[in-house]
């Protein structure tokens, strides 16, 4: 016989506070062609205070900004791999608004040998292949966050 | 079974809801998009954009369901319009709200159900978008804002304030 409990009040929040302290939210670019990843990630991010997202959908747009803005993590879409990378190493080479060993994330839809060697020549800390969960996506974020004393002791 | 409760402010509510004028039309792909996106993303087999209207429930996109409305009473949304925030019930059979619910106990079989009220910018909740599972699941903190975030971009189409028309 199942066990009936009397109603829960199973009501949580939908825009919840982060569970442990954290550390400041970062300034975030990120570049994302599908709208609802970019929104969603971008929404979820800010609720959740792990970042400032700037959202674009297209590199040679955030090519543009980095020359006047600088950001404490970049999350790039590959779809444009050539602009893409070209954008990456002049982040490394110093020559954006960006530290030059800025954390940075990508997404692609395959990545071979080749790709992935340049990749980790770039310092790239997170690769996700598409099809990938905004939950990934948001995972990635964190990772990309400085390690502080409270998120060193979870 | 405890019925769906009507809200103090039903009537104004479906005025709201009437007014909109979405009742009973096609599907259209800017609420399927969302609900095709939100099944995928939490490996959800059903999902709904649900109006609640007076007597009834009726879905403006649906994933995994073949009927386009079923009867207010029994309706999950119908108890989920009455919160601010996010309702999950993880395991109906386990809630004396749902458990002999004929929606738990024969087709769909909802086991896991949360709702995320679309409260539009008057204050008028119409309805839910939510995820349905037919076994027990729980949600973390970082689902919750997914979904509730998801739950915006329904609401923005609701009103005719869709950023974007692409996927």
């Amino acid at each position: 016989m199942a066990v009936i409990h009397a109603p829960q009040p199973q009501l949580v929040a939908g825009r919840p506070a982060p569970a442990v302290p954290m550390a400041p939210p970062i300034e975030l670019l990120l570049v994302e062609p599908v709208f609802l990843v970019r929104r969603t990630v971008a929404a979820v991010a800010r609720d959740m205070r792990l970042a400032n997202p700037r959202e674009l959908t297209a590199i040679d747009q955030a090519a543009t900004l980095v020359a006047l803005q600088a950001f404490d993590a970049l999350f790039l879409s590959l779809e444009e791999e050539g602009p893409a990378l070209e954008l990456m190493s002049r982040v490394r080479h110093g020559d954006t608004r960006c530290a030059a060993d800025v954390p940075i994330a990508v997404t692609a839809a395959a990545c071979d040998t080749p790709l992935a060697l340049r990749l980790k020549h770039l310092e790239v800390k997170r690769l996700l292949l598409r099809p990938f969960k905004v939950k990934g996506v948001l995972d990635a974020i964190v990772a990309l966050r400085p390690v502080t004393a409270d998120s060193a002791k979870g | 079974m405890i019925a769906a409760p009507l809200p103090t402010d039903d009537a104004r509510r479906l005025q709201a809801l009437r007014e909109m004028l979405i009742l009973d039309t096609p599907p259209e792909e800017r609420f399927d998009r969302v609900a095709r996106f939100a099944a995928e993303e939490f490996d959800m087999p059903i999902v709904l954009v649900s109006l609640v209207d007076e007597k009834r429930q009726w879905f403006k996109a649906r994933v995994g369901l073949a009927t386009c409305q079923t009867d207010r009473d029994s309706s999950f949304c119908g108890h989920a319009i009455l919160e601010p925030q996010i309702m999950v019930v993880e395991d109906a059979l386990r809630d004396e709200r749902f458990h002999d619910n004929p929606l738990v106990v024969g087709d769909p079989h909802i086991r896991f159900y949360a709702g995320a009220p679309l409260q539009l910018p008057g204050g008028a909740v119409v309805g839910t978008l939510c995820l349905i599972d037919r076994q027990p699941r729980q949600l973390d903190d970082m689902d919750l804002a997914i979904l509730g975030s998801l739950r915006e971009l329904v609401v923005s189409e609701l009103v005719g304030q869709g950023t974007e028309g692409g996927a």
